[in-house]
């Protein structure tokens, strides 16, 4: 056993030096799909400005004389998932889970544009078409079969504030989309 | 703890972490339609190279409209099998190769860190089964559990020491501010974990318990005390970020911390 302990103590020290030095980040699609057998366990480390979601839409008016016309913009929404808790639900939670899955999305379309080179089209980014998917999602509460909506989303990079966390010490408009149909 | 006891426990605990998983699957499988969020038409323009034939069996078995109920089902027979000891050398392999899959489906996690976790128990539990059957059958529980054993304090080790590293986390200021955003969040205005005292206690009790893990290995008595706040700790995770998974996953892994400890000092 005085071998294993050589070995895990090696290792750790090996762990250790490794937080405290830059090391190269491996990209390519082949290590992000399989980056769950390589595992960096660095859990609730990242502060600072974090990625949120903004969706705003209009709904189309009847048809007038002079064709389709919309009404105004409506205020900026927050896609970001809140939910009641319950004790229950450490057993079975999809809607949580599901809406976290949506959160790293988010993330991972931020990314994806910082890895963007300069001048290439945001839009042709798979990531950017499953947030609208999302975007369009969180709007279909306002979806009537009646009315038609075009909508918008906005990449925000925020801070909050200390102890205010409905307030921003910082915020950033990171990427504006072009306006769609819901 | 005995190797034969630490596997069984793993096997019963990994199988039921599976379960409900696979339960949750079900449940949100209306968001992987095409026209939904997770929809695989999609998720597919990003897929690595692969050949044509490969493709197509991704095709059938991430459709929600065809393989992918039956991959679903599939997956939870294979964790009851897991439950009640029922041919798991056969679902051991299955649940691995179901895992990696989901992985795709998902662009490499649904979950995050229980994704990670939940391959890393399969992945031991399958290194396990192969050497069993080889000529270094005497190595196949503790090459097994020390896979499962090892990524698990590192799991701790890291976590904790990149904490430390952050003058946030050493002020207690990084806690409230996570705890604010999580899911079921943001904290009241008089909680409290808003007082700057409580804060950074329990900012350092989380940096010390996670950076100092490797010390559980010292005997049963102290892995058993690690373990239990470990179960605390990944229930307050849960409590505070919705994270159910990650507790059933790192609650798997557990008892290879329990066969270890004593074994190395």
């Amino acid at each position: 056993m005085k071998l294993t302990l050589v070995f895990l103590t090696i290792y750790f020290l090996f762990l250790w030096f490794g937080m405290r030095t830059k090391t190269t980040e491996l990209t390519g699609r082949w290590w992000f799909f399989l980056r769950a057998f390589f595992p960096n366990w660095k859990f609730f480390h990242a502060l600072g400005m974090a990625p949120r979601l903004y969706v705003h839409f209009k709904k189309g008016l009847p048809l007038g004389e002079d064709g389709p016309s919309w009404g105004e913009w409506s205020n900026w929404i927050l896609v970001y998932p809140r939910v009641q808790r319950h004790v229950l639900n450490v057993f079975h939670n999809p809607e949580v889970n599901l809406r976290l899955g949506y959160q790293n999305l988010v993330e991972h379309l931020v990314a994806d544009l910082n890895a963007l080179p300069e001048g290439a089209d945001a839009s042709e980014l798979v990531t950017y078409q499953l947030v609208v998917s999302l975007a369009r999602d969180a709007l279909s509460q306002y979806c009537s079969e009646h009315a038609e909506l075009i909508f918008q989303f906005e990449i925000r990079m925020e801070e909050p504030w200390l102890n205010h966390p409905s307030e921003c010490l910082r915020s950033e408009v990171m990427l504006v989309s072009r306006e769609m149909f819901a | 703890m005995s190797a034969d006891l630490a596997l069984r426990l793993i096997q019963c605990l990994l199988g039921w972490s599976i379960l409900l998983q696979t339960l949750e699957y079900f449940k949100i499988r209306h968001s992987f339609d095409n026209q939904s969020v997770w929809g695989w038409s999609l998720l597919r323009k990003e897929m690595p190279s692969l050949p044509r034939v490969v493709l197509g069996f991704l095709d059938f078995f991430f459709d929600p409209k065809r393989g992918l109920n039956a991959l679903l089902m599939l997956r939870l027979v294979a964790s009851l099998s897991l439950m009640s000891a029922w041919e798991v050398g056969l679902f051991i392999p299955c649940l691995f190769v179901l895992q990696v899959l989901l992985l795709f489906r998902f662009r490499g996690a649904f979950n995050g860190g229980s994704d990670f976790m939940t391959l890393v128990v399969l992945s031991g539990l399958v290194i396990h089964l192969v050497l069993a059957s080889s000529p270094w059958f005497v190595y196949a529980a503790p090459a097994g559990l020390g896979y499962i054993g090892i990524q698990l304090l590192s799991s701790y080790f890291v976590s904790g020491w990149v904490k430390l590293r952050r003058a946030e986390w050493r002020g207690g200021q990084a806690m409230i501010i996570f705890l604010d955003a999580g899911v079921y969040g943001p904290l009241s205005e008089n909680s409290v974990f808003r007082r700057p005292k409580v804060a950074m206690l329990c900012s350092w009790s989380f940096i010390i318990w996670e950076g100092l893990s490797p010390i559980s290995l010292l005997g049963l008595d102290v892995a058993l005390a690690y373990a239990s706040i470990a179960c605390v700790f990944h229930f307050l995770v849960f409590w505070f970020f919705g994270l159910n998974r990650f507790f059933w996953a790192w609650l798997a892994a557990l008892p290879s911390l329990l066969y270890w400890s004593g074994r190395i000092f």
